[in-house]
């Protein structure tokens, strides 16, 4: 467990927000970076503190000056906590959960966000659990009619809007942020604190190994064009040379890949990958709740379906009818 | 020990059950892994779902034909209206009472999409959780886990006490690999269609918070916390764009072409 010193001790602050900064070599990862863009802009804006946390090893050396540190301070944080865990990989509760609740423990934050990965994913809920407090799972963050900053997120198939406003809350929020968002320029100065001791793993979930996961670009890609069940094998080869055409990544719906006209790891659904695209190609899909609720509020969603009235154009913002064995051909040769 | 397996009828709008989902596809695979960990294990496997009878019955009634040995349902008013918290409370108190070390619950809802449930649940009962779980085998004492995430995919033993949060059987994986076909095929929304004339409601113990040592009036603080409910404004329809020619402009007018 960890011995705290004196020098471990954190002065209280008013309001503060915490960012859980994941590091590759000694650098935060862009979407660290992001999350820390817009947790200095909510800090700014509550006239809070930034603190990022990063783990780190038991031996890791990071001094003041180190280049960590001044990238942190740079990607906007005013402080940074250093918490040493036993095992911090891969991303997880089990392995880096604990030295997270040290962290909060010793800064008492009033805003805690973590990078809307699966890593994020399995340690926000239960750090909020742990926390007593209120959970948001990949909010839009906006500033309310009287300044104050507002989470919000569709739910139910984007009907509603689930809203609230941070100085409603009486208890500490954590929410998981996805990575559109701009970095923040701050200073190099950022002050380090480094707390002793390390934090051992969850002994019960033992990590045994990993390998590539076929089909993971596409919770990274830009631009991704996805085939329904409205694709037939003869026009799924019009959909990949239109992915092509558009450098994109090619997905599947549950369907088409119950179907085998492409492989499980290419699966875009409630059940399968989770996407955050600026621009959303669909053919062939109806756009059921279960497909594109794992497809981000955010993407610009392109339509082609026959059925002029497939719910697939009412999420969508532009949409060509027609079928895609004559319409892709032509969108393909605009393209070129 | 007991397998509790936690379940929810999918939801259109609050309060309103989806006319064409029952389960949402995490909770289907939450029902089959936790009736195959029971079966490995050798061990009872306890559905489990929390709010009113006419809502929640289905899905309990389809996980008894599926095979668990027992349903549980909480009955509690106000339920649907706390926060993830809440609700994590309400159904770790009553995993406590059937004294369930290994819970299988979905990764991820159809219609809130939060994820929050089986991690909350598992710091309140102090297990042990594994999120994003596509896949359950046993070994021993331990259940190997292969999760995805982050562009790879992890292997991960966990022991008991646990959560796991479990994705649907992935498309082309053999979801009828487990020993009882039935599993796979009453875990659909269309089975339970068809079978609704048979549903043995009556075998389905409903819990007052009283019995499993709940009080409700101390959850009433996490109904402040699950955010306010607004209609999205002026639902969008498509722009019809009237050949694919126009629709390319468009995108590189918006600078969404890369290329």
């Amino acid at each position: 467990m960890l011995a705290r010193g004196p020098r471990d001790i954190v002065e209280p602050t008013v309001a503060c927000v915490l960012v859980h900064t994941e590091v590759e070599g000694d650098e935060p990862t862009d979407h660290a970076r992001a999350v820390l863009g817009e947790g200095r802009r909510i800090a700014s804006s509550l006239g809070a503190s930034l603190h990022a946390v990063a783990v780190i090893r038991p031996d890791q050396e990071v001094p003041a000056g180190h280049r960590l540190i001044e990238s942190l301070g740079r990607a906007g944080a005013d402080r940074v906590l250093l918490v040493a865990a036993d095992r911090p990989t891969p991303t997880l509760w089990s392995t880096i959960g604990p030295a997270l609740v040290t962290a909060c423990e010793q800064v008492q934050p009033s805003l805690v966000l973590l990078a809307a990965n699966a890593g994020g994913r399995d340690i926000a809920p239960r750090l909020a659990a742990n926390l007593g407090g209120a959970y948001f799972a990949e909010p839009a963050v906006e500033a309310g009619p009287r300044g104050e900053v507002v989470l919000s997120r569709t739910v139910y198939g984007g009907d509603l809007w689930r809203r609230v406003s941070l100085d409603e809350l009486d208890v500490v929020a954590v929410a998981t942020l996805d990575d559109r968002r701009a970095p923040a320029r701050g200073e190099d100065d950022a002050e380090v604190v480094q707390l002793e001791g390390s934090v051992p793993p969850d002994a019960r979930v033992e990590v045994l190994g990993a390998s590539d996961d076929e089909g993971a670009a596409l919770e990274q890609a830009r631009v991704i064009v996805v085939a329904g069940a409205g694709t037939t094998s003869e026009t799924l080869p019009l959909v990949v040379a239109l992915a092509k055409a558009l450098g994109a990544e090619l997905g599947g719906t549950r369907t088409l890949c119950q179907r085998g006209l492409l492989p499980p790891g290419r699966e875009i659904g409630v059940g399968g990958r989770h996407v955050a695209p600026h621009l959303y190609v669909v053919c062939g899909a109806s756009g059921s709740v279960a497909h594109l609720g794992a497809v981000s509020p955010d993407a610009e969603i392109v339509a082609i379906d026959r059925d002029p009235g497939a719910a697939i154009f009412k999420s969508a913002r532009w949409g060509l009818v027609g079928k895609i064995e004559d319409l892709v051909p032509g969108l393909i040769e605009a393209l070129a | 020990m007991t397998v509790a397996i936690l379940l929810r009828r999918a939801l259109a709008r609050p309060g309103q059950s989806d006319e064409h989902e029952v389960l949402g596809p995490c909770e289907r695979g939450a029902l089959v892994a936790g009736l195959r960990l029971a079966a490995a294990f050798g061990t009872d496997a306890v559905a489990i779902a929390a709010g009113p009878a006419r809502r929640e019955d289905r899905v309990l009634a389809m996980a008894l034909r599926a095979g668990a040995n027992r349903a549980v349902r909480l009955g509690a008013d106000g339920i649907d209206d706390l926060d993830y918290l809440g609700l994590a409370e309400a159904l770790a108190a009553t995993v406590r009472s059937i004294a369930a070390d290994l819970v299988t619950c979905g990764d991820r809802s159809i219609d809130e999409r939060t994820g929050a449930i089986g991690p909350a649940l598992a710091e309140l009962l102090g297990y042990a959780h594994v999120t994003g779980v596509a896949s359950v085998a046993v070994d021993g004492p331990r259940i190997l886990c292969e999760r995805f995430g982050d562009g790879r995919r992890d292997k991960l033993a966990v022991k008991r006490p646990a959560v796991l949060c479990a994705r649907p059987p992935r498309a082309n994986e053999p979801e009828r690999e487990t020993n009882d076909a039935s599993v796979a095929s009453a875990a659909t929304a269309g089975a339970a269609t068809r079978h609704r004339a048979r549903t043995p409601t009556q075998a389905i113990d409903t819990l007052d918070p009283d019995e499993v040592g709940l009080d409700m009036r101390r959850l009433a603080p996490r109904k402040n916390t699950a955010g306010r409910l607004r209609p999205v404004r002026g639902g969008k329809t498509a722009s019809i764009v009237a050949s694919p020619a126009e629709l390319v402009a468009r995108l590189r007018a918006e600078a969404l072409l890369e290329r």
